[in-house]
């Protein structure tokens, strides 16, 4: 589609878009029933921090590259559950590209303030192990393209000024990371980095983030530089899905040189180590350039052969000379025609051939009689030329060759055999390795304000969405037919904090869990496991015969709605706002699913409620 | 040319905005509208509203106003409060 176009007639042609703009616009192009030409591609996101919010600027994006993107943004943090089971979200999504984006800082506070000896190249390296794990995972059940985002140098490094000076720094480290993450996935096929590193350099690393936003919501980009974001990375996914180009056919006039052969003659042409020549032989060796990847170069221009070749040949400024060139097309002929026979006669198809022309009449006259031919939004000024080559995406050769994927069929087979048990053992390992400790114990006056907020605030993993109010909460803590139990969690990199709240309430020999909720950077865990185990068991000492949770659903709780019969809860009945209510007799044996999980220690606070 | 009131400006370039990031119609913003009156209002889209309108306005809010200002009209005083003078 002509996405220009398409803004123009939204309104928002005549400026930049806003963010405002992306919204709406994301929202029409992804309309059921919208008229298009785009490429759908279903794209996933696993993240260290929060990416939703870039959704709407790589929709925009991504239509530009002639993507229609649908996303699916994994769970916050969440790799290995996502990745090793075959049951996740994201394998039901069934993605057509997967993108992996784990920033060191994410996984360790410390990252870019401390300089313990070695300790950044632990982090690096801990990260590197764990993405290269990801990918052998999914490429073992899918064959769909991965991107890999490498590391990003961060606004603070720890030695300041000198650190680029010191041998083992946080700013050595990264860029030895940077190579080895490169190399261990050239071994995985179908898989490539994405140059997050890169693009944070190249936009300035100064004004990438935004502390607001990153404080309020963990959100690691700045409003101002999404859409940047969203270029480079709908760029990155196009190139792995659309196939390169093979073939750049050039105009002669005003494009290889300034002015008209035809008219100015050899001697007037601009061609040369002077402006405005120079532009012109600049962008000879940017052409060039392309040859030295195996792109091929082809010349069709409305013009006399003879005069064509006196120039190819005798020209002194030329770079660009007959040997250079596969094909050439120099007649009358509308340049649709000779695409064509340029596309027949290299035996590639006209879609492998991208044309360069500074012309916007032939630019239309291709677009209506030979749209498969890929044309650049060549500007009106030559000193952008080399840019516009450079920007237009057609050559960034990195889509899966024809060989690419029979090594992908090879490595999947290979893989099954040992699928299985690796990626059982994948999980499990992840999080033993997570060091984890639960401190369980009874809400007091010490933490019943964070308790508070949970209880309040929390919208997902919220069994019933009851607000109770702080009183509420205290009024349950002093009420002998009342348990309060909370969880704070720690594991080898530091304090989660207060993450999860279960309030109980006894009702004769029932013990009704009124309010199950947890904090969504604890997902992922089983801690709702542990939280669920504690409660049983506190209730089986009070000689309660039935254990009872309640699920109502709202627009943002989906996510439990299974969580009782994943656990061996019965369904019991239904009850108020569409709610359904769980339990299990806690005389007989618990449910096999209910116990306290392997990954985590348990630790008991002074008090916990009986 | 008739004098447009300064505060009509601002409820309706706020309404406008509102509209694109949640994909409502603009005219169905009541004036005690507020994220917990409106679905598509949640804290992913709170904080794209609160960018949204600082590139519309051209302002910058405090961290503390990006959390807070969750109702259209402590978003309207807030707004005039800038836009006046």
């Amino acid at each position: 589609m002509n996405l220009e176009a398409f803004l123009t007639e939204a309104g928002t042609g005549q400026r930049p878009l806003r963010a405002a703009d992306y919204a709406r616009v994301a929202r029409e192009l992804s309309r059921e029933g919208f008229d298009h030409d785009l490429r759908p591609l279903r794209a996933a996101l696993l993240s260290s921090c929060s990416f939703q919010f870039a959704e709407p600027f790589l929709v925009v994006e991504g239509a530009r590259r002639g993507l229609q993107l649908r996303t699916f943004f994994g769970p916050f943090n969440q790799f290995e559950q996502q990745v090793s089971d075959p049951r996740s979200a994201l394998h039901r999504f069934e993605s057509e590209a997967l993108v992996l984006f784990m920033r060191p800082e994410d996984l360790d506070p410390d990252f870019g303030f401390r300089s313990a000896h070695g300790s950044h190249s632990e982090v690096l390296a801990s990260a590197v192990d764990r993405l290269v794990s990801c990918v052998e995972n999914y490429r073992s059940r899918s064959a769909a393209p991965v991107l890999v985002a490498n590391f990003a140098v961060p606004q603070r490094v720890p030695l300041g000024l000198f650190d680029a000076n010191v041998s083992d720094s946080l700013t050595h480290a990264l860029a030895e990371a940077n190579h080895g993450l490169r190399s261990r996935l050239a071994d995985i096929p179908g898989t490539v980095v994405w140059d997050y590193a890169g693009l944070v350099r190249d936009a300035g690393t100064s004004t990438w983030t935004d502390p607001r936003m990153w404080a309020l919501a963990r959100v690691p980009v700045s409003a101002e530089r999404q859409p940047t974001l969203a270029r480079h990375l709908a760029r990155t996914l196009a190139a792995v899905t659309f196939p390169p180009a093979k073939c750049l056919v050039l105009d002669l006039d005003n494009t290889l040189w300034g002015g008209v052969i035809g008219d100015d003659g050899i001697d007037g042409i601009q061609l040369g180590d002077d402006y405005p020549g120079s532009v012109f032989k600049a962008f000879q060796r940017a052409v060039l350039g392309l040859t030295d990847r195996g792109i091929l170069l082809a010349v069709v221009s409305k013009n006399y052969q003879s005069v064509v070749d006196q120039v190819l040949r005798a020209h002194p400024e030329m770079l660009i000379r007959p040997e250079h060139l596969s094909a050439m097309r120099v007649n009358w002929q509308p340049k649709s025609t000779n695409l064509r026979e340029i596309a027949a006669e290299l035996n590639i198809g006209a879609d492998a051939l991208v044309h360069f022309d500074d012309s916007p009449v032939e630019r239309g006259e291709i677009a209506a009689n030979a749209p498969e031919v890929r044309l650049v939004d060549v500007p009106a000024d030559p000193l952008g030329y080399e840019r516009a080559l450079h920007e237009c995406g057609y050559f960034d050769m990195v889509a899966v060759s024809q060989e690419d994927r029979q090594r992908v069929q090879m490595y999947r087979a290979q893989k099954t055999r040992d699928d299985v048990r690796a990626s059982s053992g994948t999980v499990e390992e992840f999080l033993a390795g997570l060091d984890m400790i639960a401190e369980i114990g009874a809400v007091d006056s010490a933490n019943i304000g964070r308790v508070a907020q949970l209880v309040g605030k929390t919208n997902q993993f919220n069994l019933t969405t009851r607000r109770h109010s702080q009183a509420d909460i205290a009024r349950m803590c002093s009420d002998a037919d009342h348990s309060t139990m909370y969880i704070r969690l720690r594991d080898r990199f530091g304090d989660l904090g207060l993450i999860a709240v279960g309030l109980v309430s006894y009702q004769g020999t029932d013990a009704v869990i009124d309010t199950l909720v947890m904090s969504c950077r604890a997902m992922g865990r089983q801690v709702e496991i542990a939280l669920l185990w504690e409660i049983a068991e506190a209730a089986r000492s009070r000689g309660c015969l039935r254990l009872i949770g309640d699920y109502v659903p709202t627009a943002r709780n989906g996510i439990v709605s299974e969580l009782y019969p994943s656990l061996g809860f019965s369904r019991i009945g239904a009850i108020d706002n569409g709610g359904e209510r769980f339990g299990f007799n806690l005389a007989d044996l618990p449910p096999a699913a209910l116990k306290w999980p392997d990954s985590i220690r348990r630790e008991t606070a002074l008090s916990v409620a009986g | 040319m008739n004098h447009i009131p300064m505060a009509d400006t601002v409820s309706h370039r706020l309404r406008e905005v509102m509209a694109s990031v949640f994909g409502i119609d603009p005219a169905s913003i009541a004036p005690d509208a507020s994220s917990a009156l409106i679905a598509e209002w949640d804290s992913v889209r709170h904080l794209q509203l609160m960018l949204a309108l600082e590139e519309e306005f051209q302002i910058q809010f405090e961290a503390d106003e990006l959390v807070g200002l969750r109702s259209v009209d402590l978003i309207e005083a807030r707004l005039r409060g800038t836009q006046s003078e």
